[in-house]
């Protein structure tokens, strides 16, 4: 069940919102496309990774809605190769605690966001693996 | 100030304490959930079990097909009550490290920790994506 590759069911449509853009905007996109996190972006280069746990972090810290993303977003973000097995990224998220792994080809675990990703393995992809389900990989 | 009442989700989605974790993995793919209640042979909510919780469970060797979700969940829930606003809900996330609260209409208890009595009745759920929405305003 868990034994299929990363790159079977991966997905390959990644949202992305630009650094300088409001967190209520941001936040708009991640509501909207029914997301917990998306890439940051500096033009065209990925810079970082805005998540849910970020926006409640930036409330609990009194930042209005108009704080840009760069101020709350991490620059580094969580990896795993398309190669892995499920089960590998299913280790990779119990171990750094996250729900969502970027698919870059030789990356394990917390890497410096440097190059655009192949795409996102979430735990909900993983929860529809051991639930007998197809992945939904696009 | 935005209030817990106007961003939660009414109702809680619940799995039997002796259901697998294969099909609590089942459930939460069907209600696009992060987690759910669980519930005892009376319908009473004795804790809480969560996506990672059943990830977790499968990267220490546990089978999805024999362990019962009883053996993984965690036995209290975090509560917080609907007339309390949308930053304190932010403020016990952080701090409790959680991406999800209990809501319920009385006074809760000294500490968040929901007991038996608390867990009887919940309002609904408040999640992490909740706080987006609110955010997103």
């Amino acid at each position: 069940m868990l034994e299929m590759r990363v790159v079977e069911c991966l997905r390959r449509s990644i949202i992305t919102v630009e650094k300088g853009m409001s967190i209520r905007d941001a936040a708009r996109v991640m509501k909207n496309c029914g997301i917990s996190g998306v890439l940051v972006m500096e033009g065209s280069k990925p810079v970082g990774v805005l998540s849910d746990t970020d926006l409640v972090k930036a409330l609990y810290r009194g930042l209005g809605k108009d704080a840009r993303v760069e101020e709350v977003m991490s620059r580094k973000f969580f990896c795993v190769d398309p190669s892995a097995t499920l089960m590998e990224a299913a280790r990779i998220m119990t171990e750094c605690g996250v729900s969502r792994l970027f698919v870059v080809r030789g990356a394990r675990g917390e890497t410096e966001v440097r190059e655009m990703p192949e795409g996102i393995i979430s735990v909900s992809d993983i929860m529809a693996a051991v639930a007998g389900d197809s992945c939904e990989g696009c | 100030m935005a209030k817990v009442k106007e961003y939660m989700t009414r109702g809680v989605y619940t799995v039997d304490r002796r259901a697998t974790l294969k099909e609590v993995a089942r459930a939460i793919a069907k209600y696009r959930v992060s987690g759910l209640a669980v519930v005892d042979e009376e319908g009473e909510i004795v804790g809480v079990v969560s996506d990672t919780d059943v990830l977790r469970a499968i990267t220490e060797g546990k089978e999805p097909e024999r362990t019962r979700v009883e053996e993984v969940m965690t036995p209290f829930a975090l509560i917080i009550e609907e007339e309390a606003s949308m930053e304190e809900a932010a403020r016990m996330m952080v701090h409790e490290k959680v991406h999800r609260l209990f809501v319920v209409r009385e006074e809760k208890p000294e500490h968040p920790s929901l007991s038996k009595q608390y867990l009887l009745r919940p309002a609904g759920v408040l999640t992490s994506s909740d706080i987006v929405a609110y955010i997103a305003e």
